[in-house]
């Protein structure tokens, strides 16, 4: 079961670095709370994906803060995207064409920390995975 | 208290004595003054203030003055009204409206989830309607989208208090203002939106000088020209000019550093933050000189009493919630909190919008619990009887989150209680876009702009009508008694709310419905219950009780206690990891901590000091919008006017939508006074007309929010950026980019036409039609010249309040 979560957070991780370099050029101050997220994030995955490979280490406590932080992130930098997307199109800003490349990326972060998020209940249940992972990623069902 | 003796305000239109005067609040403004209401023969004829009550002996403010006008309208809804195939309102009885509104919530329920249905509520409501809102929402929907309008006004206020004390309620009180020695109003036009406690203020300052007041605004208020301090900084500078001042005190020494290192944590991390703000720096980012700033410091950082408020120039703004943490560090840094004269009075807007937080209505758990801490849900669940795992987990979504949630197709039923949010919320074009996509259920005494996008219509009780309690901006929980019945057909929102749980067969886990109480006084003792020992803690509060002393400011403790006029008097903090309301944010990027991260920082009854950093605004002018463009409200009128708009004097003093431009500017785009003049921005244009003066900066425009009728082009929202705070997720309202266009025709200059018969062919003045073409000499204007007409000059004149009083 950890292995298959070590697989989601590390295309989390991938998505964070993709992310990372494309806005990596641009100066703007919704960029700048971006990065500052993402940065966080990509320490955060960095820190637990390793310890994923172990189930003994995977029950650490500073996993469970460190998987919360990447979800966490994950709730304040996609707003943040689609605000930049805004902004490029309202100021006709030189990165508009990044963004639309850079668009997709959070969605599809998104559908991996769902998924992480359906292996996580599984692993620490029903109620407790509540205080672990905003109930917006985790299924309804299944 | 600093009034030496009453004034009863009234206004009155009966023929014939009045029958009764009933016990009542003023349903307006955050202030809360209390008065009465006037009936005969079973209508609402006028009001009076109340000369007992200590928050205003007696005096009224124009728009309280006159919101009973809305009461006998000859539009008011007094029938449900749903949407018909053709796309037409039609009239509806009660139970085939309700039919419709629980057959779609359980339908989106079942194809959505429980986070598919979304209440949004107001500031203007009965602290017995928030929580039914909580209890139905919570335990009942178990969503997590209970937001309201107060999320466009005081959300900050929320944050930044949980943020720095580990609750919510504002450490101060009018108490302290009327005896502290400095006071800095700081983004809060108080003389235009709350006139009685600035009179208030400024007749102490008439008798004693004091407060020595400061004023920070980027436009020259009624406020601000009554300052002892005016600091008139550039549009979105708020953080940059607090990290300054805050430099300043820290660098004179001017710190209570036994108060810091006993009550506090994060003085290093704090004081890191603003190290790089030397006066140089700050007077360059903020456009403030560095005297001035030096002045500000040493009366800040040597005030032996001090009071800030806040109010929409601070929570509206880029930084919304960092600028409120600054005030709050400059307070704690220096001692200034918890004694008489002291301490951080974050306002409120609204008449009600505390309530609505204290209550759970919005925000978090009711009476100030922690959604994401298991041991406050747990508390719910056993006081309301019901599983602990129903109860949803985690933060609510504001509104903003919530239009992109419905862009995006999640939300199945958008139920909007007692707001105009077509026109009050920003890039109104983007949120009618979504809500023409969602079924929305619209709850409101008269149609209004959003009615043009509801399924359904609920017609509803005004003020005077329903009765209730409310919560203003220093904590004061006051009483309303109903006047009179409402219109027949029409009930209180807080009937329809009841109804609704009853129709949605909500039950606790031993199957019993889920609410059980049938009238406000009833609800308003449940939630008594709800709130021993937290915070708000109201138990010794009583409807009879809160008549009798004319209001009480929570907590209220047991039956003896008249209530507390400030917070924290023993400087303990609500920073307990069990305790606190919140386990707070990352004060840059907003990122919720952890339980864990949290009870790392043992913070354990201190308050808590952030680092504050500066960000610039998401949008400034560009060569392609080169002004600035902010809101706001004027004396005359409340929101969206769907109250003032109604009454016959507010009308008429304030009838339509401007654009406040400088003289300078004016003069440099040939601009005359009362020119309808187009203004744009990236989201979409308006035509007003210009009023010129010297309110605003060089470089800067302001409009009124309040005109927002779909029928013309000049609500303020056509033009506003829907970014917000990342920690209040409020909406940055006063910092977007436009520019200003003439709308003019062409003369082409006939022979032996003068300048005189031309403006007098257009209705204008020779010197309007001379400052419109930049033409100095009136007499060298030659055939074939062309010249620009302004298409239309219309008058603004907007009275300033008070005409009749003397200038205090």
């Amino acid at each position: 079961m950890t292995q298959r979560l070590q697989n989601c957070f590390s295309n989390v991780l991938t998505l964070n670095k993709q992310l990372l370099e494309g806005i990596a050029p641009f100066e703007h101050s919704l960029l700048t709370l971006m990065r500052a997220s993402l940065d966080e994030q990509k320490q955060s995955l960095e820190r637990l994906i390793p310890l994923l490979n172990n189930e003994e280490k995977a029950a650490d406590p500073s996993v469970r803060k460190d998987i919360s932080i990447v979800f966490l992130n994950h709730e304040v930098s996609n707003p943040l995207l689609r605000a930049w997307g805004r902004a490029n199109a309202w100021m006709d800003l030189p990165s508009k064409s990044n963004f639309e490349k850079l668009a997709p990326l959070l969605p599809e972060m998104k559908n991996y920390l769902e998924d992480a998020a359906s292996i996580l209940r599984q692993m620490y249940g029903t109620e407790e995975i509540k205080y672990v992972v905003s109930s917006y990623y985790i299924p309804a069902k299944g | 208290m600093t009034w030496n003796k009453e004034r009863i305000d009234q206004n009155v239109y009966s023929q014939g004595e009045v029958d009764k005067w009933v016990y009542s609040t003023c349903n307006i403004c955050s202030v809360g003054c209390g008065c009465y209401a006037a009936v005969k023969d079973g209508k609402i004829v006028g009001i009076k203030g109340n000369a007992n009550h200590p928050i205003n002996r007696g005096r009224l403010g124009p728009k309280g003055e006159n919101q009973w006008h809305a009461n006998n309208a000859p539009d008011r809804l007094t029938t449900p009204l749903i949407r018909n195939e053709e796309g037409r309102l039609v009239p509806a009885s009660w139970d085939e409206a309700m039919n419709v509104i629980v057959e779609k919530a359980r339908q989106s329920l079942k194809e959505k989830g429980t986070n598919s249905i979304a209440i949004y509520s107001t500031g203007q409501g009965f602290l017995e309607d928030y929580y039914t809102i909580a209890k139905i929402g919570r335990a009942g929907l178990r969503t997590h989208l209970l937001d309201a309008n107060t999320r466009l006004c005081t959300a900050t206020t929320e944050f930044c208090l949980l943020q720095s004390f580990g609750a919510d309620g504002t450490p101060a009180s009018f108490d302290d203002v009327d005896q502290t020695d400095v006071l800095m109003l700081f983004g809060h036009n108080l003389a235009e939106t709350g006139t009685v406690l600035f009179e208030r203020i400024m007749e102490r300052k008439k008798q004693t000088g004091k407060p020595y007041m400061i004023v920070v605004d980027p436009r020259k208020t009624l406020t601000a020209k009554e300052a002892d301090l005016h600091l008139q900084l550039y549009p979105g500078t708020n953080v940059a000019l607090l990290n300054g001042l805050t430099n300043e005190i820290l660098k004179n020494g001017h710190i209570d550093m036994d108060f810091i290192q006993t009550y506090t944590i994060g003085f290093d991390n704090m004081k890191h933050s603003v190290e790089e703000w030397t006066l140089e720096k700050t007077a360059d980012v903020t456009g403030i000189s560095q005297e001035m700033l030096q002045l500000a410091g040493k009366k800040l950082g040597t005030a032996s009493s001090l009071v800030c408020t806040t109010l929409q120039g601070t929570y509206q703004s880029a930084d919304a919630t960092t600028a409120c943490v600054a005030i709050n560090n400059l307070h704690l840094i220096r001692g200034m909190i918890g004694k008489p004269g002291c301490g951080p009075l974050h306002m409120a807007g609204q008449p009600s919008s505390s309530a609505n937080r204290t209550a759970g209505g919005v925000g978090t758990y009711p009476a100030h619990r922690n959604p994401t801490n298991p041991t406050h849900i747990k508390e719910m669940a056993e006081l309301w009887n019901v599983e602990m795992e129903t109860l949803p987990v985690g933060p609510e979504k504001g509104i903003e989150e919530q239009i992109s949630m419905i862009e995006d197709g999640e939300i199945g039923l958008f139920w909007n209680i007692g707001t105009n949010p077509m026109v009050s919320l920003p890039n109104r074009q983007r949120a009618k876009k979504a809500l023409d996509h969602t079924f929305v259920v619209v709850q409101d005494p008269f149609l209004t702009e959003t009615t043009a996008v509801a399924d359904v219509v609920l017609p509803v009780a005004l003020w005077g009508e329903k009765e209730g309690t409310m919560e203003n901006a220093d904590r004061t929980i006051n009483l309303l008694r109903k006047a009179v019945e409402p219109p027949e057909g029409v009930k209180t929102d807080f009937e329809i709310l009841l109804d609704f749980a009853k129709r949605m067969d909500f039950r606790d886990k031993d199957a019993q419905p889920l609410i059980t109480y049938s009238t406000p006084e009833e609800c308003f003792e449940e939630f008594k219950r709800i709130s021993k020992g937290r915070p708000c803690d109201m138990t010794g509060i009583t409807y009879e009780k809160l008549e009798k002393h004319n209001g009480l400011r929570w907590p209220v403790i047991g039956e003896e206690s008249l209530g507390t006029p400030r917070l924290y008097a023993d400087f303990k903090f609500h920073t307990d990891v069990e305790y606190t309301q919140s386990f707070t944010k990352d004060q840059f990027t907003g990122r919720a901590l952890t339980k864990k991260e949290f009870a790392d920082k043992n913070a354990n009854g201190r308050a808590i000091l952030h680092p504050t950093r500066y960000l610039p605004p998401a949008e400034q002018p560009n060569d392609a919008f080169p002004m600035w463009l902010t809101t706001g409200r004027l004396v005359w009128h409340w929101h969206t006017r769907t109250k003032t708009g109604r009454s016959p004097y507010l009308h008429v003093a304030a009838q339509h939508g401007y654009v406040e431009i400088n003289t300078e500017d004016a003069k440099h785009l040939s601009i005359v006074q009362g020119e309808l003049v187009r203004v744009s921005s990236p989201r979409g244009w308006i035509e007003v007309p210009a009023k010129i003066g010297d309110a605003v900066q060089k470089g800067l425009v302001f409009v009124p929010f309040h005109f927002g009728s779909w029928a013309k082009k000049e609500a303020a929202n056509e033009l506003t950026v829907d970014f917000v705070d990342p920690l209040s997720k409020q909406p940055t309202f006063k910092q977007s980019a436009c520019k200003l266009e003439k709308i003019r025709r062409e003369h082409e200059v006939n022979t032996g036409e003068s300048l005189e018969f031309i403006a007098g062919q257009y209705g204008l003045t020779v010197e309007d039609l001379k400052a419109a073409n930049q033409l100095k000499n009136p007499y060298l204007i030659q055939m074939g010249d062309v010249l620009e007409i302004p298409l239309s000059i219309i008058n603004v004149p907007i009275p300033p309040y008070m005409p009749y009083r003397q200038k205090i």
